[in-house]
């Protein structure tokens, strides 16, 4: 559907804020641009939507080549993160835009607006200035506006970042219905990882210009490949592992040693995810023993952050019901196996 | 107890100073329908002065100098003004701080200065005193006018209201034609009418730069007042100012509308 | 990254046609002045390309200079006079209740909408010996001569300062508006009476307004010469109208435009001033 190839856009010459490249994105897929801000995935969608022409690469959209078609030319349309809204135009007026500019009749505009209002529950909305509308209505509003003209691809740029909590999660599910119901192509910008692995089917993790990960969220959240995709999707511990003369899978680490079958390296860095770790009753049958430095109630669990042997913080998430009360203090003994061990590329 | 502010003296104050600043136009305006020339005895309503105005071949003259005036030197200030507007709000480039120098001089300098170094400029260029160099200094002094009032609108402009409609198909074209400009339009109309009320009301540089068949309206009054105080000058004075009040109080609705979007 | 990328450019084409017609009018004029003012003129009073700095060394005598310093001493009256009548003016506006400022503001600002010559004018008719002032005076026989009211330096002060009143106003207002009340609030809770909060808070906080309105009274005030002219009736020289004679009556350009290049630099410079004396304090000043 989409194909991005050895794409690369600069700005200033030679600051570089997209280099090499490449992705995929089949039809009716969900896909979720993520990453911190300054990351590059604002310019990867403009590139996308034909606003900024890329330095080097190709853009293909249903197998044509298109990196040279101007924005009002593609089959793309986007919701901008504050929406855009024409301020001199009606709702009704809005959603009419694009209809109007390619001479549709009064009669086909009429139908198709008050369709599209129907579908983002906007119906008698379309004599309203933008000014009277709220940050969720102006978000549908948007959205009709891009849909209306039944493009290929969606882009979606932070659609959620100017709404307040409660509308946001409301939304998302909103938002991920009406894809499933269309069936067009989703491409979705965000920040927010929790946004990215609830709506999408699959994520796409940038970091500084390039491609970090992609995959489903699933596979992004237990199998993050680098440092940088464990530390942006949830939050985990860091430990260095190296291999124990003459143990066949045997490896010392900060806090103790580890059998870690069918690992081939000599050493490594690696993640494991707070809910992996155990606790246990007593010393002996733990790994390590950590001071419980604050515990937060979170209603199903509790999260505890500790503190270990040469100081290494430690942050776990146990089932409140699983154990009685612990408290800022104590010391507790805990452990993790080797197949919570996610070995990092380095 | 009380605030300060909020002690009667201080709205008595108010009021006064309001009254002070009202009771000059009034008291032109009420005379200027008296019957008899004085400015104290108030005799009978009278229309008699303004008759006398429209048989004055003068003022009239003027009255249709200052007109044609204002109308182009608003319409070109307006335009050159708007393109420096957007050209400086949208485009970073080398000599913006010199060109925005250069655009605050006509604000700064006195304008006796003004009007002098425009009489020097056409003087050596052998230009004759005319409607035109009226017209040219007026363009001059009304351009950063204009220019503030469509910047001042510019900062409400989202530029990706642009993206958008090219993005829903607009050509560069249209974008200019349905979004740039019909957003902007408030603060363009303002900026042309607040420069048409500025031109109506110089004096200063007009004086210097009119000649004897160029005459602006506000010239032909400040020599009418140096010879004396007569009710033809009440007369004309109110008409000036209903003038002037229209224009600036449509400039100031266009201002205070564009705050709506 | 910003969203929309602005462009480095060499020259907008936007801009080329505005700047050039700037260049063309302020640029040029200014230095065929400065030009100018280096030139003589003969007996008939025509300019002579000789040049000389005899035109500044004139400047230099004592009543040239006094000229100048009673124009700066007649604009630093007015300046005051418009604060003083005008803060409590814009203070009474900025408390007044949120609905009701922007018609009081309007209430303010109409009457400047209205020619500076046609309201310089309603003042010579009020004053003037036959005029209302007069006719009240003697009615209710506080006089029984009609005074002299007009051409003189009260009534030079009086008409520049209904002239310049709301360039005052308006940025103090703005600045007032501006205040935090909460800080008010704290003010009080600490112990200071209205009168502390107002020098302490309300009058250090809207610094950078009254800088604002001191400039933009201060200055245009330098320059206007026919308030004088006509309410003090020639018989008080200032640089404007000394200017303004030089071109007209007297034909002396020469000596016209260094007394113009002199006005300029002393705009300048007090610009200047005042933008030092501002940023030293932390304020924002806003001209436009």
């Amino acid at each position: 559907m989409i194909g991005l190839r050895h794409i690369a856009k600069a700005y200033r010459g030679d600051e570089f804020v997209i280099r090499d490249f490449n992705l995929e994105v089949s039809a009716g897929e969900f896909l979720a641009l993520l990453g911190p801000s300054g990351c590059g995935k604002t310019t990867l969608l403009r590139l996308i939507a034909g606003l900024e022409t890329p330095d080097r690469g190709e853009i293909l959209i249903d197998g044509r080549d298109v990196t040279h078609v101007p924005a009002e030319q593609r089959p793309v349309n986007t919701v901008f993160q504050n929406y855009a809204l024409f301020p001199h135009m009606t709702v009704g007026q809005n959603i009419a835009f694009a209809l109007k500019i390619r001479k549709f009749s009064k009669i086909e505009i009429q139908t198709a607006v008050q369709e599209i209002l129907n579908k983002v529950h906007l119906s008698g909305y379309e004599n309203r200035w933008p000014r009277e509308l709220s940050g969720g209505q102006k978000q549908r509003v948007a959205l009709a506006r891009a849909l209306v003209n039944k493009p290929k691809v969606l882009l979606l740029d932070e659609p959620m970042a100017a709404l307040d909590e409660n509308l946001r999660r409301k939304m998302q599910l909103e938002l991920k219905e009406l894809q499933r119901d269309l069936g067009i192509t989703f491409i979705m910008v965000t920040h927010d990882q929790d946004e990215a692995l609830a709506m999408a089917d699959r994520v796409a993790l940038l970091n500084a210009g390039s491609l970090e990960q992609i995959g489903t969220p699933a596979e992004l959240y237990n199998h993050p490949r680098s440092e940088f995709a464990a530390r942006f999707v949830g939050e985990n511990n860091f430990f260095n592992f190296e291999k124990v003369a003459g143990g066949m899978y045997l490896y010392q680490f900060e806090l103790g040693r580890l059998e870690i079958p069918g690992v081939r390296k000599e050493n490594f860095r690696a993640a494991v995810r707070p809910e992996s770790i155990k606790l246990h009753p007593t010393a002996e049958t733990a790994l390590f023993s950590v001071q419980v430095q604050s515990v937060i109630f979170k209603g199903a669990t509790i999260v505890m952050n500790g503190r270990a042997a040469q100081g290494i913080a430690i942050l776990a998430e146990f089932s409140s019901t699983a154990w009685p009360a612990i408290r800022e203090g104590d010391t507790v003994y805990l452990s993790f196996s080797a197949g919570d061990v996610i070995v990092l590329e380095d | 107890m009380r605030e300060l502010w909020r002690q009667p003296g201080l709205f008595t104050y108010a009021i006064f100073a309001v009254l002070f600043l009202y009771l000059p136009i009034l008291v032109l305006v009420v005379y200027s329908f008296n019957e008899n020339a004085s400015q104290t005895q108030f005799s009978a309503f009278s229309l008699k002065w303004y008759a006398a105005l429209l048989s004055n071949e003068r003022v009239l003259t003027a009255a249709g100098n200052s007109l044609l005036v204002a109308a182009l030197s608003a319409l070109v200030a307006t335009v050159l003004g708007t393109l420096l507007a957007v050209g400086m709000w949208r485009y970073k480039f080398r000599g913006q701080q010199a060109v925005r120098f250069l655009f605050f001089v006509p604000v700064i300098i006195p304008e006796v200065v003004m009007g002098i170094s425009f009489l020097a400029l056409f003087n050596l260029l052998g230009v004759r005193l005319s409607l035109l160099t009226v017209i040219i200094s007026h363009i001059t002094f009304c351009l950063p006018f204009a220019a503030l009032v469509v910047q001042a609108r510019l900062e409400d402009y989202d530029l990706s209201l642009e993206d958008a409609a090219r993005d829903l198909g607009a050509s560069r074209f249209t974008v200019f034609t349905r979004i740039t400009l019909p957003v902007l339009w408030p603060g363009i109309a303002g900026g042309a009418l607040l420069a048409a009320t500025i031109s109506l009301d110089d004096v200063i540089i007009s004086f210097f730069v009119s000649g004897p068949t160029s005459t602006t309206l506000p010239v032909k009054i400040f020599s009418m007042v140096r010879a004396g105080v007569k009710p033809d000058i009440n007369a004309l004075s109110t008409l000036m100012l209903v003038g002037t009040l229209t224009l600036a109080y449509m400039a100031h609705r266009l201002r205070n509308s564009s705050r709506n979007f | 990254m910003s969203l929309f990328s602005k462009i480095n450019r060499v020259f907008p084409f936007l801009v080329q046609p505005g700047t050039l017609w700037l260049l063309l009018f302020t640029g040029l004029p200014l230095l065929v002045v400065l030009n100018l003012s280096f030139l003589s003129r003969n007996s008939y009073g025509r300019v002579v390309y000789e040049y000389t700095i005899a035109n500044y060394t004139r400047l230099l005598q004592w009543e040239e200079l006094l000229i100048i310093l009673r124009s700066m001493w007649l604009s630093l009256e007015v300046t005051l006079l418009c604060l003083l009548f005008g803060y409590p003016l814009a203070l009474f506006l900025s408390r007044a209740a949120r609905r009701l400022q922007p018609f009081l503001l309007l209430l303010v600002i109409v009457p400047f909408w209205t020619s500076s010559l046609v309201r310089t004018y309603a003042w010579i008719t009020i004053l003037q010996t036959e005029g209302l002032l007069n006719s009240f005076l003697m009615s209710v026989g506080w006089t029984s001569e009609p005074l002299t009211l007009l051409y003189n330096h009260g009534a030079i002060l009086l008409g520049m300062t209904y002239n310049f009143l709301p360039f005052m106003i308006l940025p103090v207002y703005a600045s007032l508006q501006k205040l935090d009340p909460t800080l008010i609030d704290a003010a009080r809770d600490l112990g200071a009476s209205s009168l502390q909060v107002l020098l302490r808070i309300i009058l250090p906080l809207s610094k950078g307004g009254i800088i604002s309105g001191a400039i933009l009274v201060f200055i245009p005030a330098l320059g206007y010469f026919f308030i004088p002219d006509l309410m003090g009736g020639n018989r008080v020289i200032l640089v404007s109208n000394h200017i303004s004679l030089r071109f007209t009556q007297a034909r002396d350009w020469p000596y016209g435009a260094a007394l113009s290049v002199a006005l300029i630099v002393l705009t300048l410079l007090l610009i200047a001033m005042f933008l030092r004396w501002s940023k030293r304090s932390g304020e924002k000043v806003e001209l436009a």
